[in-house]
């Protein structure tokens, strides 16, 4: 059923040919493809739409055009979408918002009557005692309140792309002066964008308008018309951020036109926000592009022509047409399609809509000063405009009061800012399009604007809009439900600043974003400060000019991950991947006990591509690397590897790794996996601060792949497929040389992070898969198994071997840590010696330990707190269980005094203590014989 | 054990371009994708759309020194900070053709056939360049971006100016890309615009998906090296 579609000869944007229809809250709809939700409700000849947000008060279609927040639903799980401009979709599901049981029928709907207790800003004033009491209510104001829930889909925010373009000129506005200025940037050669936030150019407008105001970009090479997309930020070196469909836009122009125009507010009157009061605009496009009927018998009030323009369209549409109350004393000239309107008032005042539930009628006060009222399902309201000056107000632009428009509209745009068309007080349209044509080849010439057109005028002060009336409430921000009673109440509180009393009452900053209330709430403010608008000014406009979805804000999400080339390797192996300072790395492949104990017991591989490789050359390289690292570097024999470590300058460990000579003046590092970066600009920080010059760095990470072939069997694992000799007297540890595995150019490095007797081999990344497949091929025989991170940590840490940022913390010298054998305080200088120095002098105050517990005790989790005597002493740093021994056990910072071998303490495990002995020795191989086996 | 042959080298992205279709082959000891719905097709898509092709494979030095310029001048390419050229370069008793990119004053990365890297270094050193060249071949990925809405499919991923104006044929830039460090080449095949991005290859995965995500919303084709190379030669 569609009771309120007009013939066919009306409804632009419709095909009758192609029925829809979707529900509402479970209710079907009828519709014609290319309807919006809000005009197929409304030919269903449903006015309420939505509740409002605080005193839920029913609200039905006002604008029409996206600007209001009267018509807030959720469709197909989308919050907030405006049924006014959102198309309806065969199958679509709609629910409404913030009402219960029903839109229709909402028992929070009694707030409407509580206003003396919920007045605005109640919650900052009474609800901050007892302690606790905010707490409590706050998540009850919250539902009580309401524009919706967000869906917690994670997928949603993936549908969002952000691009960003360069432009010669954007302009903003797809009206006379928008269109205009676009066609006229273009024929001076700039490239142009034009973004309109209508479903097509002229949209709206009757059609030998729309063809006008079209024509001049139709067709264009130049001029890309973005159709139905928002701007809705403008920052800093014209940055425009528009949303487009799916797409947020980050565009930079050279020069940029705003030509946003103007639109109609409602007036400020109680009623103003029954269902069936309409903007006259939005009647319009009601009726024009969707054939669909505001209502059946109308009252239009206006202030100037446009009332009588709508009101013949409604009549000739078939709407009655009760009365045109025109507030204007004296109409110049007679509009000639007031004939036949019924009864045409001037110097009528229209002072409240009547009605509950929806508007009944219209009370006016005569030119004789006389009230009366004239029934009508539909109260049209014309004529009081609000410049769309959000985004000129974001760029900075200065405000003026415009005695035609009746309003502050802006002026002096910063540089590379033009400003056209009624956004700026240009009424006519003839006169716009000029104004837009202007500043066109301005902005493409960048040449400073001529004067504006508008009327300057003197601003006077303000009449008070009333309170209350029979029917209910006069809003001046409906988006927040900020009525003129609480606008009083709030200047009686002596918040008479704009910018305060915004921040105060919350006006402005609902969904709207001052579209529909910054005349309103502006002149409010006036009137009850007994001042004017140009005193008052205007309050600070900020993005988002209009709504933006959270998951468009987000965009794509792009998250960048590192991965090695046997990341695939991995997932075919069934490896649970987990992210390690930036890389997905394999955890473990099922098993990660087992998996240590075939290194223990046979040979396991493990792929090491994250950890950070540093090619350092040149003629002072080992004079950048003795100054570096705490250690000396520079009588490193060529083919050695040494294990060293970096401190900051008051000595605290930040990374470690091994450092290998593969020439004179060429080493070979390794950082801890995730710290590559900040090592390369720790090198070259120091490399500029030392007066180091001849070195040059490389990061060669990603460039080279690595696997660590570690156990008992791992030198006739690897001895198969290398050209190296791997005997123990030709290949002892800490030693590297250069050789072929499996055909490919390798680094062998002979180091031990898990303990064992093995090698880790540095190749190209394009052979990993290659090495890889090799190395388990030439192991088979000997039982090899892939083993992951959680293997290592376990293997390493039986081994009681460190990792940084895990085992350390930001006060963590080799002095706390034992490691003073990687310290050689006899160099002249290196970062850290003086406060290693003092470290020294002062003597450790918690040391880093082994400690072991009993086979009945639970794992400890990292960071449990370690006790002694009842006394928190430090913190378990890593704790796991050994697959060798089955204990639990790990390593722990203590009080140094309880640094002692055979020392009971205590672990905290979910609140039980459980004893612990401190280890100052590897719990496995302790004289590391197999290491160098 | 003795050396063994080498095996084929594959790029970051190998087994999604395999699994995307692609039909391979060996180039300069590559795996390289030849083509994936037939050249023709490609060629089409590249003329009148956008394509992307797999650049993994080409052989990239990175110059470094104080001023890399007197290098470039003996390699026959002053180019300014900035700028990209393509240059003949005798290596290895072949000729090739290089393209050569000025990052910074003391910085110029050259890409050249894959395989190439050790002939290009070992030409660079004895034509006298004083610039120390590193070999990043194995260290960066690249993605070719070839058509006219290349600059689309790119405008996902940077918010480089891509304007005629400020990235002309012959142009180069670093910047981010989908947040990660990025280089940004163009060398336009003919009257197509063409371009190439440079990554690191830890993050080859990563790109592959933001790229071709990129592009489906303008339906992008995949490109081989057949393609590729009769654009170059014009076609």
């Amino acid at each position: 059923m569609q009771p309120m579609r007009t013939g066919p000869r009306s409804g632009r944007l419709i095909n009758r040919q192609r029925p829809i229809g979707f529900t509402i809250d479970g209710h079907p709809i009828e519709g014609f493809a290319g309807d919006t939700i809000g005009s197929a409700i409304a030919a269903a000849g449903i006015r309420t739409i939505a509740r409002s947000f605080k005193y839920h008060r029913p609200r039905g279609l006002l604008c029409v055009a996206g600007r209001c927040p009267n018509c807030l639903v959720t469709a197909d799980g989308t919050p907030n979408v405006r049924a006014c401009t959102t198309p309806a979709r065969d199958g679509m599901v709609v629910r409404s918002q913030n009402a219960w049981p029903s839109v229709e029928m909402d028992v929070m709907s009694v707030l409407d009557g509580a206003e003396k207790v919920l007045p605005v800003g109640f919650y900052y004033r009474s609800m901050h005692k007892p302690k606790g009491f905010w707490e409590a209510a706050r998540p009850v104001l919250r539902r009580a309140g309401g524009l919706g829930s967000i869906n917690p889909d994670p997928d949603m925010s993936l549908d969002y792309v952000h691009r960003s373009r360069h432009m010669d000129v954007v302009v903003v506005g797809g009206g006379e002066s928008g269109t205009a200025a676009a066609a006229a940037a273009a024929a001076a050669g700039a490239k142009v964008i034009l973004v309109d936030d209508q479903p097509h150019i002229g949209a709206g407008r009757p059609p030998h308008e729309e063809r006008a105001i079209a024509a001049p970009v139709s067709g264009a090479q130049s001029i890309e018309v973005w159709s139905g997309s928002h701007a809705f930020g403008l920052y800093p070196d014209n940055l425009l951020t528009v949303l487009r469909g799916n797409e947020v836009m980050l565009v930079r122009a050279d020069s940029m036109v705003l030509a946003t125009g103007a639109h109609e507010v409602p007036f400020i009157l109680p009623g103003n926000d029954l269902p069936g009061v309409m903007l006259a605009s939005g009647a319009a496009r009601l009726l024009h592009m969707y054939g669909v009927l505001p209502g059946y018998r109308a009252v239009v009030a206006t202030l100037d022509q446009s009332g009588y323009d709508v009101a013949a369209d409604l009549a000739q549409a078939g709407v009655e047409i009760a009365a045109v109350l025109d507030a204007r004393a004296s109409v110049p000239a007679f509009p000639a399609t007031g004939r036949g309107l019924g009864l045409v008032e001037t110097g009528a005042t229209l002072v409240e809509a009547t009605g509950r539930g929806r508007v009944r009628g219209a009370l006016y006060r005569a030119s004789d000063g006389q009230i009366r009222e004239v029934r009508c399902d539909l109260l049209v309201m014309a004529g009081r405009l609000q410049p769309a000056a959000q985004l000129a107000l974001q760029a900075g632009c200065g405000t003026r009061y415009d005695s035609g428009v009746g309003a502050l509209v802006p002026c002096d745009p910063p540089a590379g800012i033009y400003l056209a068309g009624r956004l700026v007080g240009t009424a006519d349209p003839g006169m716009s399009a000029e104004e837009g044509r202007r500043r066109g080849v301005e902005a493409t010439l960048r040449a400073s604007p001529t004067s504006a057109n508008g009327m300057r005028g003197l601003c006077a002060p303000l009449m008070e809009p009333p309170m209350d009336g029979r029917s209910g409430k006069s809003f001046v921000c409906p988006c927040e439900d900020i009525t003129v009673g609480d606008m009083r109440r709030a200047t009686d509180e002596g918040f008479e600043d704009v910018q305060i009393l915004k921040r105060y009452t919350t006006a402005t900053m609902g969904p709207c974003q001052g579209g529909m209330c910054l005349r309103n709430f502006s002149e409010t403010t006036a009137a009850m400060t007994r001042s004017t608008v140009v005193q008052k000014g205007l309050i600070t406009m900020r993005p988002p000019a209009a709504p933006v979805p959270l998951g468009a804000m987000a965009g794509a999400g792009h998250m960048p991950v590192k991965t090695t080339p046997l990341h695939h390797r991995h997932i075919s192996l069934g490896g649970r991947m987990v992210d390690s300072g930036g890389w997905q790395r394999a955890h473990s492949y099922g098993d990660p006990q087992a998996e240590a104990m075939a290194v223990r017991e046979r040979v396991g591989i493990i792929d090491v591509s994250t950890l950070g490789k540093l090619d350092v050359r040149g003629d002072e390289a080992p004079r950048l690397l003795d100054f570096l690292y705490t250690n000396m570097m520079s009588n490193l024999k060529v083919g050695r590897v040494r294990y060293g470590v970096m401190c900051s300058e008051d000595g605290t460990a930040l990374d470690d790794g091994t450092v290998t000579r593969l020439g004179q003046d060429s080493y070979f590092l390794t950082t801890t996996t995730g710290n590559i970066e900040f090592v390369e600009q720790w090198c070259k920080w120091w490399m500029e601060s030392a007066g180091v010059a001849a070195v040059q760095l490389a990061d060669a990470t990603a460039g080279l792949a690595a696997v660590n072939v570690a156990g008992p069997l791992a030198r006739q694992t690897l001895g198969g497929i290398t050209t190296a000799d791997l005997s123990p007297g030709a290949f002892p540890y800490m030693r590297a040389a250069r050789a072929e595995v499996a055909g490919v150019p390798s680094l062998l490095m002979r180091i031990g992070f898990v303990g064992e007797t093995g090698w880790e081999v540095h190749f190209p990344a394009e052979y990993a898969d290659h090495v890889w497949n090799s190395i388990c091929e030439a192991g088979e025989e000997h039982g090899i198994r892939p083993f992951g991170l959680e293997a290592q940590r376990i293997l390493r840490l039986e081994k009681g071997h460190i990792i940084v940022n895990q085992d350390t913390d930001s006060i963590s010298t080799p002095v706390e840590l034992g490691m003073n054998w990687a310290v050689r305080m006899s160099k002249k200088d290196f970062v850290g010696r003086a406060g290693l120095r003092n470290a020294t002098r002062r003597g450790p105050r918690s040391r880093l330990v082994g400690f072991e517990m009993d086979l009945t005790s639970p794992v400890p989790p990292d960071g449990a707190a370690i006790v002694d005597d009842g006394t928190p002493v430090g913190r378990v740093t890593s704790g796991r269980r050994s697959p060798t021994s089955g204990l639990p056990f790990g390593l722990a910072m203590i009080a140094n005094r309880l640094a002692l071998e055979g020392r009971q303490v205590q672990v905290m495990v979910d609140s039980d203590l459980w004893s612990a002995t401190v280890r100052l020795t590897p719990m496995y191989d302790p004289k590391g014989e197999r290491l160098r086996s | 054990m003795t050396s063994s042959r080498m095996p084929t080298a594959v790029t970051s992205s190998h087994d999604d371009l395999v699994a995307a279709g692609a039909i391979m082959g060996e180039v300069g000891g590559w795996a390289v994708p030849l083509h994936f719905t037939g050249p023709d097709a490609e060629i089409e898509a590249a003329r009148t759309r956008a394509g992307i092709t797999e650049q993994g494979h080409l052989a990239k030095l990175r110059l470094q020194e104080d001023d890399v310029s007197t290098t470039l001048h003996i390699l026959g390419t002053p180019i300014p900070v900035g700028g990209a050229s393509r240059v003949s370069l005798a290596a290895g008793g072949i000729d090739m053709m290089l393209q050569v990119a000025r990052l910074s004053p003391g910085e110029a990365w050259i890409t050249g056939p894959a395989g190439s890297q050790t002939p290009m270094r070992r030409s660079i050193e004895t034509l006298g360049g004083s610039a120390t060249v590193f070999d990043v071949t194995s260290t960066f990925s690249s993605f070719g971006l070839v058509g006219p809405r290349a600059e689309f499919v790119l405008s996902a991923l940077t918010e480089l100016d891509m304007r005629d104006s400020a990235m002309p044929d012959g142009s180069c830039a670093q910047t981010m890309l989908a947040g990660i460090y990025g280089l940004v080449v163009r060398s336009d095949l003919g009257t197509v615009p063409a371009y190439s991005i440079f990554f690191g290859r830890e993050y080859g995965l990563y790109m592959w998906d933001v790229v071709t995500e990129a592009g489906r919303a303008c339906d992008t084709a995949m490109i081989g090296s057949e393609a590729l190379e009769a654009l170059g030669r014009g076609r």
